[in-house]
């Protein structure tokens, strides 16, 4: 790869991520589906533990923590996207060409979530993600969530 | 330098500065220490002072360990990073303003924002939210480009607790 390809991979991951973020707050779950590769991974294991946070703090939301392929995930999207107001931003992406069809990154993130109760909650944290490139572009083969800070209960 | 090694720099250059942020966010002392170069500058003298502020933090009033003065050397800035990283942080770095001088040499301005909680005993304290502006010197060595000087000014600071 020239340097030409691989910084316009890179800006398409960019966009790709911009996309991921847009569809989760904008409730477009089939769109949130097909960020992901078919057999796509969304890893939520430790998204809701955070150094300021009780070690068993769950999810608020009681869905499964792995989801597996685009069909989950959209899922994931569907049910929990309509009962709440969100926002999500991404910044500051260091992302690794691997080859033509693969990339990893790491990305900073702030989101804050509005409750149908009234609660807010915010948080800070970090995605480590790695891309793969299909005939339909890149997409997000497995996308994994660590926290820095999460509102306590 | 043709334009596309022009636009690699500015990405290579962007990856450090995230680098930065996400070494002191996750406390990693050494990553962090190798960001700059052996000769590296981290100038905080107006870290902690504001428009918004009567006068500059004191001690008892700035909530991290961090004080407001110009660090010298990779191996002092470890040093620091070493005793400064005993609190939650969240830094972000925003829209960037970089100058390619040199192949070796660039400069550049970074809006950003951070969060500062004290921790002790495993319970957050107080909390310190600021907005400002890093100025840069980027320097190329054999291993990559790193941040030679590194100075922060401030829009506004809020202490809370």
């Amino acid at each position: 790869m020239d340097t030409c390809d691989r910084l316009l991979a890179i800006e398409e991951i960019k966009k790709l991520k911009a996309r991921y973020f847009r569809c989760v707050d904008t409730k477009d779950a089939e769109g949130y589906g097909n960020v992901f590769t078919p057999d796509g991974v969304l890893d939520l294991q430790i998204a809701y533990q955070a150094p300021n946070r009780s070690p068993s703090a769950g999810s608020p939301d009681n869905f499964s923590l792995v989801l597996k392929g685009r069909a989950q995930i959209a899922e994931l999207s569907r049910t929990r996207g309509g009962s709440r107001i969100s926002v999500h931003h991404g910044h500051m992406p260091e992302i690794d060409i691997e080859s033509e069809t693969r990339a990893t990154g790491i990305w900073s993130m702030e989101d804050i979530i509005w409750y149908p109760s009234g609660k807010r909650r915010k948080g800070y944290g970090h995605y480590h993600e790695i891309y793969e490139h299909l005939e339909t572009g890149w997409h997000i083969k497995y996308c994994k969530l660590t926290r820095l800070y999460l509102d306590p209960e | 330098m043709d334009k596309w090694d022009r636009l690699q720099i500015l990405e290579d250059i962007k990856r450090l500065k995230a680098r930065y942020f996400r070494m002191v966010d996750t406390h990693d002392p050494e990553g962090f220490a190798n960001v700059f170069t052996p000769d590296g500058v981290l100038d905080l003298r107006e870290a902690f002072n504001a428009p918004n502020m009567k006068e500059p933090a004191s001690a008892s009033s700035n909530p991290t360990p961090v004080r407001p003065i110009v660090i010298e050397g990779r191996e002092n800035i470890l040093a620091a990073a070493k005793k400064g990283m005993n609190m939650l942080s969240v830094h972000h770095g925003h829209m960037p303003e970089i100058d390619i001088q040199s192949e070796t040499r660039a400069t550049g301005i970074w809006s950003m924002e951070d969060v500062v909680w004290k921790v002790r005993d495993g319970k957050l304290g107080a909390k310190m939210h600021g907005y400002g502006h890093y100025h840069e010197v980027y320097e190329k060595l054999a291993d990559g480009w790193h941040i030679k000087v590194c100075k922060l000014t401030r829009l506004y600071l809020l202490m809370e607790g």
